[in-house]
């Protein structure tokens, strides 16, 4: 890969990571904890392209002055063996006419060396790849389709949490992985005798209802874990993977045990539905 | 030689004009098509979101790796890791492991930093020690590993132990059997090169305008070389992330050996960051610690996207040889510390 096509590469990079942060949209991808990490990398990679366009663009005489440079510091950096970084091309034999004489004497035997491993000159170019599938088009968050390939099973709450009361006046707001976790898990039943509100997309399943479901995520989408309660005595349709506030009251799952937590394979949460209401996709689609 | 130096380059200029024009072309037209796959949100859309995913969680820890990668190239003379580091290499293994507790990233940054290392004169089998130790072992990963496994410190002492364990004894391993060509050109390169020299010689950084031309230099070098593969990798993970059934991981999980097996193989798949690992493992429940505690030791030793950037820095014929090893090593120290702290607790 030649400079010129690198600096290119990094500025689209830098361009679109710092488009995504600004916009907001990373979120669909990480969660925002790496905001600062994120539009630090874009910076840095706008500046390093920046910086190449202004080295690296040169007539070709300026550029073999350049390279001479660079093989001077290279040998200088890495002992002989060194002449030139596994990319690049040939050094001019005036180059060599300007370095020590002991150096010289080092160089021209290991001056064919750089053709060992072509395809690492190719392999930067794959970087095309992700930039142009976030500039045409950014992919949206995880959906139905991604919790539909899960169960709806909810996952046993590590042994020391506590679910504490709710508090504030009905309708109470809560995350859609907190009310899951409390509906299938609480043996106490915090939900008991409070309105409450969740928000999430829909995903229908094969037994006709459908369910609302957030995904939570502990570092970026490939990690994701769906969490999902069923709506159930729902008014009105929705298409899969709108998003949708819901309002109501806990009910316990078809087959869940009166008292006692529920064995593994029967954890499922449900809500009992007063409204269901179409909301706007929000800004961080992940819990 | 002048002559037909200079037609190549201006062969290889155009040739990769012809490649960023007909990539331009390619995608407009496949915007069309890649609109209507994604906008439909199936399969594909999904798998693009992984992917993506995967790419933009490790930017800026690849940018870390490689800024750190350029600084040890430019900046810090060979005489400094010569003074720090015990001469023999089988102490300075431990050392090196112990030293990864300080690089606060996940695995994308270790690999570039790891070639540099071995470049500046670290012998190979200490750089590859610190490469598998420092995303293991970081504060933030224990204290994520923590979060994770709330009320469960024997967790964190144990991802702890597992991972030191199998960066040294991987260590140990390839003072005995490894071989420097494996490591590919670019290396072996050095390594003979500084055999000659006299440690006079290996103590130069250079100075002024060419020590930040040597610092760009690296940085892009390594940027291009292991980011394309980290591109691969994550391409991989992605297929994996949305063709394994997940439900099919709940039927094994009361299965005794089979289940550890089967979720170290799975951390190798997922290729899941070294940070957020801890809370999938947590999300396994119905595994036995000790499963948890091998998908915890192996994720951050070997995955595909991991691989996929060793194979870039290193050479094939390294990857081929050393994943597996890290493999089987990291599953066996998963065996041990959960048999360990089955005992105590």
């Amino acid at each position: 890969m030649r400079p010129e096509a690198r600096a290119v590469i990094l500025v689209l990079l830098g361009g679109v990571l710092l488009r995504l942060v600004l916009s907001g949209e990373y979120t669909n991808y990480v969660k925002p904890f790496l905001h600062l990490p994120l539009l630090s990398a874009g910076v840095l990679l706008l500046a390093l392209g920046a910086v190449g366009f202004v080295r690296d663009w040169h007539s070709p005489g300026t550029m073999a002055a350049e390279r001479r440079r660079a093989a001077v510091a290279r040998i200088r950096t890495h002992g002989p063996g060194a002449v030139m970084a596994p990319d690049e091309s040939p050094l001019d034999p005036s180059v060599l006419e300007t370095l020590p004489e002991p150096l010289r004497a080092e160089i021209e035997p290991a001056e064919g060396g750089h053709d060992d491993h072509p395809e690492g000159h190719l392999v930067g170019w794959l970087w095309c790849i992700p930039i142009f599938v976030l500039f045409l088009v950014p992919p949206p968050a995880l959906g139905s389709y991604a919790a539909g390939r899960q169960s709806a099973l909810v996952p046993e709450p590590p042994a020391s949490t506590r679910f504490t009361p709710l508090k504030g006046s009905d309708p109470i707001s809560l995350q859609v992985h907190d009310y899951a976790a409390r509906a299938a898990w609480d043996t106490k039943h915090s939900l008991t005798g409070h309105v409450v509100t969740i928000t999430g997309f829909v995903t229908p399943h094969n037994d006709g209802g459908y369910y609302v479901t957030r995904m939570k995520v502990s570092c970026c989408a490939a990690d994701a874990r769906p969490f999902e309660v069923q709506v159930v005595g729902a008014t009105g349709r929705f298409s899969r993977d709108t998003w949708v506030r819901v309002t109501g009251t806990w009910v316990p799952a078809a087959g869940a045990p009166t008292n006692g937590p529920p064995p593994a394979d029967k954890a499922f949460a449900a809500i009992s539905a007063t409204s269901v209401r179409k909301v706007s996709t929000p800004g961080q689609p992940y819990e | 030689m002048a002559a037909t130096g200079r037609t190549r380059t201006r062969e290889g200029y155009r040739a990769e004009v012809v490649i960023l024009v007909a990539a331009l072309i390619a995608a407009l037209i496949g915007r069309q098509v890649l609109i209507y796959f994604v906008s439909g949100r199936g399969g594909f859309a999904t798998w693009a979101t992984v992917f993506v995913a995967i790419v933009v969680q490790a930017l800026p820890f690849l940018v870390l790796g490689v800024l750190l990668s350029g600084i040890i190239t430019a900046f810090v003379p060979s005489a400094f890791f010569s003074r720090v580091l015990p001469r023999r290499a089988a102490f300075a293994v431990p050392v090196a492991g112990a030293a990864g507790v300080l690089l606060p990233g996940c695995e994308c940054a270790s690999v570039p930093v790891a070639g540099r290392l071995i470049e500046r004169g670290v012998a190979p089998a200490a750089a590859l020690t610190f490469l598998l130790a420092a995303p293991a072992v970081n504060p933030v990963v224990l204290i994520a590993t923590a979060v994770a496994f709330p009320g469960r410190p024997e967790m964190v002492v144990a991802r702890f132990a597992g991972s030191m364990v199998t960066a040294v004894i991987v260590g140990w391993v390839w003072i005995r059997f490894g071989r420097t060509e494996w490591l590919g050109s670019r290396f072996t390169k050095f390594i003979e090169a500084r055999a000659g020299l006299d440690e006079a010689a290996q103590a130069g950084v250079p100075t002024g305008r060419a020590r930040w031309e040597a610092f760009r230099q690296a940085v892009n070098h390594d940027l291009f070389e292991a980011g394309g593969f980290l591109v691969v990798g994550a391409a991989a993970a992605a297929t994996m992330n949305v063709v394994v059934p997940p439900d099919l991981l709940q039927s094994i999980a009361g299965v005794p050996v089979l289940s550890v097996i089967m979720l170290a193989g799975l951390a190798v798949v997922l290729s899941i960051c070294s940070e957020a690992d801890a809370f999938v493992a947590s999300s396994f429940t119905g595994f036995s610690p000790t499963a948890q505690l091998a998908f915890m030791i192996v994720g951050p030793a070997v995955d595909l996207k991991l691989i996929a950037l060793q194979s870039g820095t290193f050479g094939r014929a390294f990857a081929v040889r050393f994943a597996p090893l890290t493999f089987l090593v990291a599953t066996a120290a998963g065996f041990t510390v959960g048999a360990t702290i089955g005992v105590f607790s």
